[in-house]
């Protein structure tokens, strides 16, 4: 390649007209038509765009703007399809998802992060009789989502571990991979997301739930509740001889003793489906 | 025709998608290069590298990215700009590609391929940061021209001369997408040929073909469908002017098996060896 001239150490500075021009479409084309801002945005059409032989300077803009909204509408309705059916269809699914991408505009250069903080909204804004099953509905899909995107960390190996290493692995702290998402649902909703159109609604049932990535596919595993508890202590930053006791300590002594076995079949179950980061000790 | 660079001439290729990843792995059909998206590959761990990692053992990967925003008048993202030399850094490729519009503003992403007013100003202000890309990534960059559905009135020259600009001001290469000419063409009631030829050939060093939508008052860039007759015809058209150039299907939504593909890039190549050496394809 050429040698090319010295470079400018900063970006830069962007033509002023650009930027208004920018800031114009931009408001034009992401800001949901109902609003005020939108419309005061779109007649200003004549000012910034030409017309065409067949087309008005609006409905040029138009197409931008029903591209960006499907094109967002899209996405969100292929990573949250249970979300779909439980606010009643497309219509009323847009509707919220106006409001929310107006609440949150897209702030990464990928769709997949479109629902990052849909959770959070729903929970500030929704309020309808279904809210807790909407609200785990959203955990559990935007979950999926994550563990397709999330980093990965070196996966746990005990090989190289040294015998007094391997004494005190339940003595020090240990991470989950990036891609891993602890749930405590009040139902299995996992069965919305695939069904085609209104899909009967889970009963009310306690679920705890994992879901991750495994041989780079997303994989979901309902376990038992204390080991969720188990897991979340550990997520938390406790150790496992820490966390233990603990979460024993939640139970009857009946179904304490029974953890207290389990525990390390848990943690092979933890190890061998690769939850589990390498240690440092 | 001698380029502005040496890089190497590809052949014909087409856009790979994740529908098609296993159909490389298996039957390693005959194809001479691949372009990637390159936001779907800038995710460590993900099932896309995976697969990625096997494929460019077997076939030349060009990395083409759609959210680089070069004329966004925000700051250029260097966290994206990192992860694009990351993935550089992996595929090995002769040059990587993005797009000659904006998608993002004051941080809100539009995901789209935003035209740009066509101004000397503008034309500079594009080709700096095209420069500061291109020696932080360390490859040769080429840009690629989008379709359009709007003209602004700021405008001061038209898209060609533009693009010229840029590109001479950048010292970068062109991928001249030829669909997107028709389409832009269409819309704003220009002849495609005279856009060709006020670019200049020694910068153009890939084309795209695609399918596009008509929608009654306008061409929808869609990638959606087949190439049209229209399109093909342009392409045979241009190759004498624009000489040895990598040529690149891209197909984005209803995606065909791979065969239907390599038949359309066959198309592709017919016509190329038509035009190049037509008397040894007519024997
Ligand atoms: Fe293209």
């Amino acid at each position: 390649m050429k040698t090319l001239s010295p470079l400018p150490l900063a970006t830069p500075e962007a033509p002023a007209e650009l930027r208004a021009l920018q800031t114009w479409f931009a408001q034009a084309v992401t800001l949901p038509a109902s609003t005020d801002k939108a419309q005061a945005a779109a007649r200003l059409s004549d000012q910034y765009l030409t017309a065409s032989q067949t087309m008005s300077p609006r409905e040029r803009l138009d197409v931008y703007v029903s591209d960006y909204w499907s094109r967002c509408m899209d996405s969100l309705a292929e990573d949250f399809p249970g979300l779909l059916h439980l606010l009643g269809g497309k219509l009323a699914f847009q509707g919220y998802l106006e409001k929310y991408l107006m609440a949150y505009p897209s702030r990464t250069y990928t769709l997949y992060h479109l629902g990052e903080k849909l959770h959070e909204f729903m929970l500030q804004n929704y309020r309808e009789p279904n809210r807790d099953m909407v609200l785990d509905d959203i955990a559990y899909e935007w979950a999926r989502v994550w563990a397709l995107i999330a980093p990965t960390s070196t996966p746990f190996d005990p090989a190289p571990f040294s015998p007094a290493q391997q004494s005190k692995l339940a003595e020090i702290p240990l991470t989950f991979q990036p891609s891993v998402t602890l749930l405590e649902l009040g139902c299995d909703v996992r069965p919305l997301r695939l069904a085609k159109e209104n899909p009967a609604l889970p009963p009310p049932q306690k679920t705890a739930l994992i879901v991750y990535r495994q041989n780079h596919n997303v994989c979901n595993m309902l376990i038992d509740p204390s080991f969720l508890t188990l897991l979340k202590m550990l997520q938390s930053g406790k150790t496992l001889s820490e966390a233990s006791p603990l979460t024993a300590a939640l139970l009857t002594p009946k179904q304490s003793a029974k953890l207290l076995k389990q525990v390390s079949n848990w943690f092979q179950t933890a190890v061998s489906e690769g939850w589990l980061s390498q240690p440092v000790f | 025709m001698k380029k502005f660079i040496e890089l190497p001439y590809l052949g014909f290729g087409i856009g790979l998608r994740p529908k098609h990843f296993k159909d490389f792995l298996d039957h390693s059909p005959a194809i001479d290069w691949l372009e990637i998206i390159s936001e779907n590959f800038m995710f460590d761990g993900s099932r896309a590298l995976y697969f990625l990692d096997q494929i460019r053992e077997r076939y030349r990967v060009v990395p083409h990215g759609v959210s680089l925003s070069i004329g966004s008048s925000d700051d250029l993202d260097w966290d994206y700009l990192e992860r694009l030399k990351n993935l550089v850094a992996r595929v090995n490729p002769p040059w990587f590609s993005d797009h000659l519009c904006w998608s993002q503003h004051k941080g809100a992403h539009m995901h789209n391929l935003l035209p740009l007013p066509y101004t000397p100003k503008v034309a500079d202000y594009v080709a700096g940061r095209i420069r500061m890309v291109q020696d932080f990534i360390g490859k040769p960059f080429i840009i690629e021209n989008v379709s359009s559905y709007v003209e602004f009135t700021g405008s001061t020259m038209p898209e060609w001369e533009f693009l010229t600009r840029v590109a001479e001001k950048a010292d970068c290469g062109i991928l001249l997408d030829v669909n997107n000419v028709f389409v832009s063409a269409s819309n704003h009631h220009f002849d495609a040929h005279t856009y060709f030829n006020a670019v200049p050939p020694e910068r153009v060093i890939q084309y795209h073909v695609a399918g596009h939508r008509d929608k009654g008052t306008f061409l929808f860039d869609s990638h959606d469908q087949t190439i049209r007759d229209e399109v093909w015809s342009l392409y045979r058209d241009v190759i004498p002017r624009f000489g040895e150039v990598s040529l690149l299907i891209e197909r984005d939504d209803h995606i065909p098996p791979l065969a239907d593909l390599v038949d359309e890039l066959n198309i592709a190549r017919q016509i190329y060896e038509n035009i190049v050496s037509p008397a040894i394809s007519h024997t």
